[in-house]
């Protein structure tokens, strides 16, 4: 159920929202941008060898680690510099969403579900810069290949997380992978839990890691855990976030 | 954080749809120019970098407009 506190901030927020944004859009433009992305960078690799695709599985785990990262240290700290980041993630997505109301009504209310369009160039020029680095080491498709697993953990992030704040999941409740991250990251957003617990919004590979997982399970547990409650701990205690 | 119902439409942007929207459209036409080069040829017509760079500016206009 909706607190009066979150109805009055939603309220507000969508009040906000400028005529001129579309919800459509905004998520058309993320995706074309990285589409377009991975389809010039794949233009460029030939007759990849099964150590080169290597790069691949390891650009994932990164892309996690950076992603958790991210999360705990930045979208929930407030830095000097990022603070922007914090404001818009911490004190508004985080009141707009919480565990007892997570979902979105309308597509407008995808201007705070889906990060603003350049913050994907943003990535996609840190993992170009990465991409650069493991060419000039002495392979070319890896390299790009780099670029292609980036701009795709990117908008499988999005996506990921849109499958979170969607109200119906009559289809995606059975679909692996999303159906854990959605547990997961509804109960991230309990104000108990959202500084230090549960900071994947693709696979809970780092909050495995790094225990900062809610739930008291293996990794496998931890990435098919699905809707499961069982294993959720007891008590969840601080994390050490610095 | 103080909340504030507006009863009409914003008056003050964000800059940081300012600045967002000059680097998306940067990042559009460069993503525009690469992706033209590689379906054409290197550089790309006049005509096609032109439409490249309308429609980043487009693009880069909306994101202000839209305070995004």
């Amino acid at each position: 159920m909706m607190s009066s506190r979150q109805a009055a901030f939603r309220a507000a927020y969508r009040a906000q929202i400028a005529p001129a944004y579309h919800g459509l859009l905004h998520v058309a433009l993320i995706y074309a941008i990285g589409a377009a992305t991975i389809w010039y960078a794949a233009q460029h690799i030939h007759g990849p060898t099964w150590l080169e695709w290597l790069v691949v599985p390891v650009s994932v785990i990164l892309a996690n680690i950076f992603e958790w990262f991210l999360h705990i240290q930045v979208m929930h700290r407030p830095r000097r510099g990022f603070m922007g980041i914090y404001k818009r993630h911490t004190l508004a997505h985080h009141v707009f969403f919480t565990n007892e109301e997570p979902f979105h009504d309308t597509t407008r209310d995808y201007r705070i579900v889906f990060f603003p369009p350049y913050a994907l160039i943003a990535f996609l020029v840190m993992a170009s810069c990465g991409g650069f680095v493991v060419s000039a080491l002495g392979s070319s498709n890896a390299g790009w290949l780099v670029v292609c697993t980036a701009a795709g953990m990117y908008m499988n992030y999005e996506f990921f997380h849109w499958c979170c704040h969607v109200r119906d999941d009559r289809i995606i409740r059975h679909l692996p992978f999303v159906n854990t991250i959605r547990r997961h990251h509804i109960a991230h957003h309990d104000t108990a839990l959202m500084m230090t617990r549960n900071m994947n919004l693709t696979y809970p590979f780092a909050d495995w890691l790094f225990g900062t997982s809610d739930l008291d399970r293996g990794m496998l547990g931890h990435l098919f855990n699905g809707y499961d409650t069982r294993f959720i701990r007891r008590e969840v205690p601080p994390v050490a976030a610095e | 954080m103080p909340i504030t119902v507006r009863d009409s439409q914003p008056v003050k942007r964000n800059i940081a749809s300012l600045v967002g929207g000059v680097v998306i459209a940067v990042g559009c036409f460069v993503l525009w120019v690469l992706v033209a080069s590689q379906l054409t040829q290197w550089p790309p017509s006049p005509l096609i970098t032109a439409a490249g760079l309308a429609v980043a500016l487009g693009i880069g206009v909306w994101i202000r407009v839209a305070d995004l």
